[in-house]
Formats: C-alpha cells, structure tokens, sequence
C-alpha cells in the first residue's frame, strides 16, 4: 500500500469492537485501519470515549469481560510470519504480551504493587515470561534500564512505590516496560498528572531511548502537544473510527479531516500566539455510540458538512502521500495558519 | 471603596503543629483590582489551591493579613461574612464531585437564591434559574432543569458549576483548575464564556492553573504569578511574564512546556535547571528555596538572604542575581 522502507510490524485490518451494556451493543471501535512500522511512533489522539483505550487494550487482547469482537484482526508480523493477536489462546497471547508488546497503562502512578518493592515488580515481571534468568541477571538489567532513565538505579530498586516521586514512579514503570526487551510499546496517556519540568523530562528521556534501540511506540494521547513532540505518525479518532491518518507534519499543518482541524484549533499555544481569534472550541458533544446512524458521527458538529454527509458515513481513502482520510469535504479543510 | 479588591500583605500558612509544622504559603504580598484576571501557575504542591481557598475563606491563615474590599477578613462579623460569601464565589477542579449527584440542575442553581433571599415566588425563581443557564450556554434551557448531575457530560457539568457561581452576582471568583479535566475541543468555550462574563459582570478572577499556555490565554489582559514552595517568585502582565521572563524558574517552565505545532515544539529553546526533585516543604532549604535547582545561584547571597518580590508595577521578581544586575 504504502511505499514504505521500513517493515510492517503490526496491522490491525478493520476491527470493530463493542461492549455488550444493558442498553445495548456499544460500537467503540469500529472499522479501524491501522499499520505500526518497525520503529515508528504512532500517536492516536481524540477525546475521551473515542474508543483509543480499547482499541490499545484488545491490540494485547486485555478487553474488558463485555466486550465483543464484531469483525476484523490484528496481525502481528515476528521474523517474517504473521500472528494473528485476535484468534490467539490466551496461553499464547500471554507469550506476546510485555514480551513483544508492552502497554503502559494510564494512572500508572498506581500500577505498582504498595507492599512490595520496586525490584520485585521487575524480577516478577521477568519471572513470569519464564526465560531462564537468574535473579542476579534480571537485576543487573534493571539497573542498566533505571540508569538510562536518569534514576538511582539502587535506591530505586530497594524503594516502596510510596518512597518514589510522581515522576520518578513513571520513570521506573517505563524501564520496567523494556525489561523484556519489546518490539512494541503503548504508553495511554505517558504524561497526563505530571508536572510540566516532570513531564519534559520524560519526554526527553522517551526520545533518548527511542534512538538507543529499536522498537516502535503507539501514544494514545487528548494532548496534541505529546503527539508533536513524539510521534512520526498521527491518527486522530472520532467516535470509535479512524477519521484521519497521516504524517505529524501532514496532520498538524494541512489537516483534512473537519475534526482533525477543530482539534488544532482549540489548543493555545504558548510561544507565537498571536492569532487568538483563530481559536474556537467544537461546538457539540461526541455522539452516543449505542445508536449510531448511518451518517459521518462528526456532520452534527462540523462546519463543512453538505447534505452528503447526513446520509452516509464517508470510509477512509488516500488523499495523499501516506495520508488517509474519512471526508467528503475535505477538499474544503483550510491548511493551518502558521505564523512565524 | 478601596481601589483594589483584594490584597493580600505577609500571608503565611501553616499547617500542623509543633514538629509536624509545614509552611505552605511564605509571606505572599500582591493585590487583585476590581475586573482584573490574576493567574497564579506552579507545580503541584507549591501551594496555589491552598492559595486559592484561603481567598475564597474556605481555609483559615496563619499570618499576615487578607483584606477585601477594605476589610480584614479574619475580622469579618457574622453579618458581612454573610455578604462575603455572596461576594465570593468558587469554581472547583473536578466537576464530577462538586455537583451534588441526588439534585437536579434546577435545586442546584435555585437553593443558593432561596438561601440569600434573592427570589421568593416560584416563578421568579424559575425565570432566575433559566437567565443563568442560558447565560452559560446551557440551552435549550428546559432540557437541562431536571436532569441530574450524572446525565451531563463533563463540560456540561463544568458549566452548571459557573451557573451555581453565578447565582449570588459575585464580585470575585476562585477558579481552580477549572478546565484541566475538559476534553481539548471544549477548553475554550468555557473559558470564553468565563471571560464574557466577567466584561458583562466586572468580576475579578483569581484562576489557578499548573497550565501555562492556558493562563497566558485566559489572562491575556490580566497578570500571571509563578509560585514555588510557597513564595511568588515571578509577577508580571501576561506579555511581560511570558516574553520577557526573568526568573530561572519561569525561563524553565516556558522552555518545558511542549507546543502543539511540530516544528516549534522541537526547536524551543530550553532552559535546562539542575537535576533533582523538588524540596519537601518540611525542609525548604535556607535563602532563596530555589538554589538547589538553580543553575545561577551564586554564593554567598543566593544561600543566605531570601530574595525580595521586587521591580516596577508590571513585572517583579524574587530572584538576587536577577534584581543585583
């Protein structure tokens, strides 16, 4: 499809995924299209309920009880062959996870185990993967990874999840993500709760450690300014679908999807602000994904909707170089006003 | 009538007793004018939601004085703390607790009005009542009167919040990281409407924010305070503040702050501050509390004397190194 260099890592192909609720079937993914290559960084953003937890969550195949496989997989491509996550045992899957694809998970502040220490949670970790390290051997390597992540490596290790700071808790939960080695890291929302010195901290070290070794990063992220930071590849999520996809530069500069654009123009910008005006909220609220009518879910609130987008739902098509999008109108989608 | 609306001289806050003492907030002097927006932006823990509910006399202070409109408030009789309460109102972080889940909008926005008299007749309440949510957007209006807390969304929520605030026609209001749990694309909604507000009403805002891109949006006319451990370190206008930033702490949180534009964000310029953590308010180090991140601190003076909030009417810093040259 794409002329890309780089490998295919993992492909998810038209997944659409619902929880069963007393009201009926809730559609949080649906239909969505998503390639991660060899490493690359991938950034979802889009608000709350817009379906990026769960699509991350069934990509390590830890969906909640209620939910429901509708169509579609996800391949995962390992020394040329593919494995398919979404047909998976669960003894085999457990052998993917954390091993292949680790997720960080968001409120990771509270991930770590209060009666145990810091060491335990890597030995444990290491242990449960059962690939014949030796107590010492884990250690050592833990310490190499806290030390890459500017932490006293010692100290760190012998602490109670209490005895650590917000950032350096984040700190270590990101060295115990690579402990295994993974092809794949999702980290849901790396920096929200952190403090902005903290939170550029970790932006920096996630940048560093992306140069030292090879493996790509999916950031689901409602803060743009991550996405800028981090990611090669931007995909903005709109009720459960993929609406635009592209290159952060393509996404953040010429947007072509309505919402994508909205979404730009919301956020203030610190430094060269000077086109305040410019700035507005989408008026509306997200739609109920139970009920979901055959139409684009963003015509309600977009500026650009014709007649054609009340009476079916746009799918997503090429309209550029490894930019894909979901609009009719998206001809009419101004670039982005840049001002310096 | 004082010009100013509130000011604040030597405010000190503890908490705890004897060995468990804490000081919180370290001698804060500055003061809100009538209609003016002051942002005050730090880290968690610095003191600024301790800040914001001393002015709002939801929390005693220690020391020092904190007068508005002229009046001491410690001092305040039963009967003008009743007006004060009127006068100031607040907007707290999370709008999912601070609605009470077992009231419909209407008991939420109504009971402030019955409590101080202000409509009697049913009717006029409900006239009331709907003025307000139409005011904040909440429209149409009968839609929202019997829903409850939970059938809102967030921003919704957030904004019955400002409606309840807006019952008693107040003077001054605390906001609390009033948008820091609202989805992107409806930020700026709510703070415009707080904005309009305040032209149409001649309310002052005390906002608090760990955000700085959304302080420097908000207050663009107003001024912004930097606070650490306790102390304002920078207090500056908006523009001033954030293009001519003085202080090592300011510089370094202006150069943290990641931008949503690809290009700009990766090539701002950074000001790098010494590696660690932030002291504990229990052992703030002596002299100015910052010297043991700051990468100018000189001997003997950034370690022994405390600096001074000093410099013109737009913009003061607490800084020896800064205020020496």
């Amino acid at each position: 499809m794409t002329k890309a260099m780089k490998k295919e890592l993992l492909k998810i192909n038209d997944l659409s995924i619902a929880y069963n609720t007393p009201r009926g079937k809730l559609h949080a993914v649906r239909n969505v299209n998503l390639t991660v290559h060899e490493n690359e960084v991938v950034a979802l953003i889009g608000e709350s309920g817009c379906g990026k937890t769960t699509l991350c969550l069934s990509i390590v195949q830890l969906d909640e009880d209620n939910a429901q496989l509708l169509n579609g997989e996800i391949n995962y491509y390992k020394d040329g062959e593919v494995k398919i996550l979404t047909q998976m045992s669960e003894r085999d899957i457990k052998i993917i996870r954390w091993q292949e694809i680790a997720l960080m998970f968001q409120a990771s502040q509270s991930v770590f185990n209060p009666v145990i220490k810091i060491k335990e949670h890597f030995i444990d970790t290491v242990k449960a993967h059962d690939n014949g390290y030796s107590r010492k051997a884990i250690i050592d390597k833990s310490k190499n990874l806290l030390s890459k992540m500017q932490l006293d490596a010692d100290r760190v290790l012998n602490s109670y999840a209490h005895e650590l700071s917000g950032g350096m808790k984040q700190r270590a939960l990101i060295a115990l993500s690579f402990i295994l080695d993974p092809k794949i890291v999702i980290f849901d929302e790396p920096t929200t709760a952190l403090d902005v010195l903290t939170q550029r901290k970790i932006i920096d070290l996630l940048r560093l450690i992306k140069e030292e070794y090879d493996f790509s990063i999916i950031i689901i992220t409602h803060d743009l300014a991550i996405a800028a930071e981090l990611a090669d590849k931007v995909a903005t999520m709109y009720a459960g679908q993929i609406v635009e996809n592209g290159k952060t530069e393509d996404i953040f500069y010429s947007p072509s999807h309505p919402y994508s654009y909205g979404l730009i123009n919301a956020v203030p910008k610190l430094i060269s602000d000077k086109c305040e005006g410019d700035l507005s909220s989408i008026p509306g609220s997200p739609p109920d994904l139970i009920d979901i009518e055959n139409k684009c879910q963003f015509s309600p609130r977009c500026n650009f909707a014709t007649e054609e987008c009340f009476r079916d739902e746009p799918t997503i098509s090429k309209v550029g170089e490894s930019h894909f999008v979901a609009c009719y109108n998206y001809k009419n989608v101004p670039p982005i006003r840049r001002d310096n | 009538m004082a010009a100013n609306l509130i000011e604040i001289s030597n405010l000190h806050k503890k908490f705890g007793q004897g060995k468990k003492e804490v000081w919180v907030l370290r001698g804060l002097n500055f003061s809100i004018k009538r209609k003016e927006t002051f942002c005050i932006v730090g880290e968690s823990g610095c003191g600024k939601t301790t800040l914001g509910r001393i002015l709002a006399n939801t929390e005693s202070y220690s020391k020092g004085s904190y007068r508005f409109s002229g009046q001491e408030v410690k001092d305040l009789t039963k009967k003008d703390l009743r007006s004060f309460k009127k006068d100031v109102q607040m907007i707290h972080q999370d709008p999912f607790a601070s609605l009470n889940p077992v009231q419909t909008i209407f008991s939420i926005i109504a009971n402030p009005l019955k409590r101080h008299n202000i409509t009697k007749k049913y009717n006029e309440t409900y006239k009331e009542v709907s003025r307000i949510l139409d005011l904040v957007g909440l429209t149409p209006v009968e839609d929202f009167l019997d829903k409850y807390p939970h059938q809102l969304s967030g921003g919704q929520k957030q904004r019955v919040s400002i409606a309840r605030a807006l019952t008693l026609d107040p003077s001054f209001m605390v906001v609390d990281e009033a948008v820091s749990m609202i989805d992107t694309s409806l930020r700026i909604s709510i703070l415009n409407s707080l904005k309009k507000l305040q032209m149409k009403y001649n309310v002052s805002f005390f906002f608090i924010t760990h955000d700085l891109t959304i302080a420097n949006y908000f207050a663009k006319e107003g001024r912004i305070a930097v606070m650490y451990l306790g102390k304002i370190v920078e207090l500056g206008e908006t523009d001033e503040l954030i293009y001519n930033a003085k202080h090592p702490y300011t510089k370094a949180l202006i150069g943290a702050i990641p931008e949503a534009d690809p290009i700009i964000t990766k090539s701002k310029e950074r000001f790098q501050l010494k590696e660690g953590n932030i002291p504990e308010l229990k052992n703030i180090p002596s002299g100015c509390a910052f010297n043991t991140r700051c990468p100018w601190a000189e001997e003997p003076v950034c370690y022994d004397k405390d600096p001074l909030l000093i410099g013109s009417e737009e913009h003061q810093v607490a800084c020896h190194v800064v205020n020496n040259n």
